[in-house]
């Protein structure tokens, strides 16, 4: 047999395998994409241009040691700790492995917050592309992916207004806006991708300028992985509320009428309305012979009245104005809902998902649409039917 | 808990059949293709099937060997041969599995690390357990299973919170034609449900093995089911399809919310890479075992153990790349499909056609060709 004593070096031996010493990299000569935009280069059909912001610990400690404005000197590049790579090839993979040539340090994309297409690129339908982002085993599939009005590059290369990253700022808009449901739930790669797969129409957040700022709010509508349109922020609101997904989202609504003294004074003031749960329920049926689709859309949802005005103590909350709540709050969701239908009907893209439904839970009745279904998804009747229960929580006096 | 030198409780089946399934549930998921569940379920049904008859196979022939049941079965000649078949199935299933845990710690933790260091690594520490037989993984067994399968389910049912039911009723195009030819694939990629044959010469008191074997399978259906439900309602089963570790995948995907930090995935990583090496040392110990009986003579287990490992180094690393790795899967399945599946049931059939021709008494676990305790 082997002698006992061997066995010490060899754990040692395998306690250097272990650590993949192949892959131990100083924090100095690490270099962490944390953001990307690809775009499409105006005049060139097949090129494309990437732009990488890249955060650098060395190029961080040595513009601190520097002070402030050492970085603006630097050849335009941007102040703070991070670094824009730009290239411009056939292939993002080809922009990519530039990048990697003209910057000194390997580039990580593990870290990577967010993935922006401008419009142009995305207009061009880079399914392969697309479709496999989120295959590289390097690349998380859980970044944000997000469509720009406009250039993606230009968004990276803006300055936060506080901060040293623009990914940072622009994850925290996600963030943001998916809590105020004014961008749609699949806002990750991955969701994006099943989304597509699944429907061959997905939709992704959208990114655009309001005022010289950054704002995130509507939704690219992709049809296998070209964008074929966009929806408003309201639009975006409505196919959220009517896919079920998410759960919380603030509605505006009138303020009930004020009853003092057996007068009733119509309120011209709004409140908003915090929805707490909410469910969405498709059902089809044949009516005549032509298929009609039903929504169900049930919610509770909470008042927080500091912007009505009230009636004095010491009477309470009516039940009276509980109920007008609940209409005005049922009334502003099926008004989202519709504007959200008429923007698939005008669009032609079946971004709610109607055609999965009915391939599903009716595949009798898809047989007979599918071949049709680009022109019956314009004309097909819906009807949205909305209950909402709305409490109110506090009062001021 | 009845631990002997070289002995294994037959409760300790209940955790050694886990361990040999739950990992990695990319076989399952790319076996299972568009059917998604609908071949999942039945695949795993045909496989807890096989473990059953493995198991009663076993028990009608107490304290013999998989080689000595063969060969009881078959007559010598063709019962070694049948033997030694299972020997190759094993090596090469353990040689698939072993590059295949080393490119998973590469593609995803160590991507500058050449394959042959993450290989040897897994094969010298298995060799270091499988050398010491088959208690010390039973032990092994008993701590990690329990925690591993815990902390992969808390991330399955994290995942399955944010994935959408509606996309595991997804009826494959094909119909049941096509479910039919994906629940076969399914079960052929579970070629671990053979496992009792192998440790028949070890286990205590043979009698409670089928009931152990029911256990083990219904913990695996707890760890492979969470996954397989996990992948294909988080993405439907075309999108699933996309990626090369879609299970590792799902879980980056799992919201942290209230966590400062943003890999969480790396503590699911390090137990699906427990839960592949000990998938590897089990099909290890199962090809050391079987060409051990083979041999006329009976070698210690820590000779078997040294000599097979060089040929499984080699083995391991000769697909080029991952995409190779990838279709030599596809070549295991018929084998698979005959050692793990037709085989244990013709040799139970045949058992009851002849009698049971154990050696040794029923519960006793005597007259074991490796249960004399030597190395």
């Amino acid at each position: 047999m082997i002698p006992r004593w061997t066995w010490f070096p060899a754990a040692l031996t395998l306690g250097l395998l272990a650590g993949g010493c192949w892959d131990y990299r100083d924090i100095n000569d690490r270099s962490l994409v944390l953001g990307m935009a690809v775009d499409a280069v105006p005049g060139q059909d097949l090129a494309h241009a990437v732009t990488a912001e890249v955060a650098s610990p060395a190029v961080t400690s040595a513009r601190a040691a520097a002070g402030p404005g050492a970085g603006a000197a630097q050849g335009g590049t941007p102040p703070g700790g991070r670094t824009l790579l730009r290239a411009t090839a056939a292939t993002s993979a080809h922009a990519l492995a530039m990048q990697r040539a003209s910057w000194a340090r390997p580039l990580e994309f593990g870290h990577q917050l967010l993935l922006i297409l401008g419009e142009e690129y995305a207009r061009r339908g880079e399914k392969d592309e697309l479709g496999c982002a989120g295959c590289h085993p390097a690349m998380s599939t859980s970044l944000h992916f997000l469509v720009a009005r406009g250039r993606g590059g230009d968004f990276l290369s803006a300055v936060p207004p506080e901060g040293q990253f623009a990914s940072l700022y622009l994850s925290t808009l996600v963030w943001n806006a998916l809590a105020r449901g004014s961008v749609p739930p699949t806002h990750r790669l991955s969701q994006f991708v099943a989304a597509t797969e699944e429907n061959g129409v997905a939709l992704a957040p959208r990114l655009e300028w309001q005022g010289g700022q950054p704002r995130m709010a509507g939704a690219a509508v992709f049809q296998d992985y070209r964008l074929v349109g966009w929806l408003d922020e309201e639009e975006t609101l409505g196919a959220s509320l009517l896919s079920g997904a998410g759960r919380h989202t603030t509605l505006v609504v009138p303020c009930p009428p004020l009853a003092v003294g057996g007068s009733v004074t119509p309120a011209r003031l709004d409140t908003t309305v915090r929805i707490t749960y909410r469910s969405s329920k498709l059902l089809a049926e044949t009516r005549d012979g032509r298929l009609v689709l039903r929504y169900r859309v049930s919610a509770r949802a909470r008042a927080w009245d500091a912007g009505c005005p009230r009636a004095p103590a010491p009477r309470g909350v009516s039940v009276e104005e509980e109920r007008v709540l609940s209409q005005e709050a049922a009334r502003a969701i099926r008004r989202l809902a519709l504007l959200a239908i008429r923007r698939q009907r005008e669009l032609g893209a079946d971004f709610l998902g109607w055609g999965t439904y009915l391939r599903r839970g009716h595949p009798g009745l898809w047989r007979d649409l599918q071949g049709r279904w680009d022109k019956e998804l314009r004309h097909i009747p819906v009807e949205v039917e909305v209950r909402v229960r709305v409490e109110r929580q506090s009062r001021f006096h | 808990m009845n631990w002997f030198n070289d002995r294994l409780p037959t409760t300790a089946l209940v955790l050694l059949l886990p361990l040999a399934l739950v990992e990695p549930p990319v076989l399952v998921v790319a076996a299972a293709g568009r059917g998604g569940v609908f071949s999942f379920a039945p695949g795993f049904a045909l496989a807890t099937l096989g473990a059953v008859a493995a198991a009663l196979l076993v028990r009608r022939h107490p304290g013999l060997t998989a080689v000595e049941i063969s060969r009881a079965l078959l007559g010598r000649g063709a019962g070694t041969a049948v033997a030694a078949g299972y020997a190759l199935f094993w090596f090469l299933e353990a040689a698939w599995l072993l590059r295949h845990e080393a490119s998973k710690v590469i593609d995803l933790l160590l991507p500058r690390t050449p394959v042959w260091a993450p290989v040897l690594y897994l094969l010298a520490v298995a060799a270091y357990l499988v050398a010491r037989g088959v208690e010390p993984l039973g032990r092994w067994a008993f701590v990690v299973v329990p925690f591993a399968l815990t902390v992969v389910l808390a991330f399955y049912v994290a995942g399955i919170t944010q994935a959408e039911p509606a996309r595991l009723a997804d009826l494959p195009p094909g119909g049941p034609g096509e479910v039919a030819r994906e629940a076969w694939r399914v079960a052929g990629a579970l070629e671990g449900v053979a496992l009792p044959l192998v440790l028949a010469g070890y286990l205590v008191r043979p009698g409670r093995l089928v009931a152990a074997t029911l256990g083990g399978m219904a913990l695996a259906f707890l760890g492979l089911g969470g996954a397989v439900v996990m992948v294909f309602s988080l993405w439907g089963v075309r999108a699933a399809q996309l990626y090369h570790w879609p299970a590792v995948v799902a879980v980056q995907n799992v919201p942290r919310p209230g966590l400062a930090f943003e890999k969480l995935e790396l503590i699911y990583l390090g137990v699906v890479v427990m839960l592949g090496f000990g998938r590897f040392a089990l099909l290890y110990l199962a090809a050391v075992l079987t060409i051990r009986g083979l041999l006329p003579a009976s070698p210690p287990l820590g000779r078997v153990v040294l000599g097979l490992a060089p040929a499984l180094l080699v083995a391991s690393l000769l697909p080029p790349h991952f995409d190779a790795l990838e279709r030599m899967r596809a070549w295991l399945y018929p084998p698979a499909w005959v050692f793990v599946y037709a085989l244990p049931a013709l040799g139970l059939g045949l058992s009851h056609l002849r009698g049971p021709a154990g050696a040794g008494p029923a519960g006793q676990g005597a007259g074991t060709a490796w249960g004399d305790g030597r190395r």
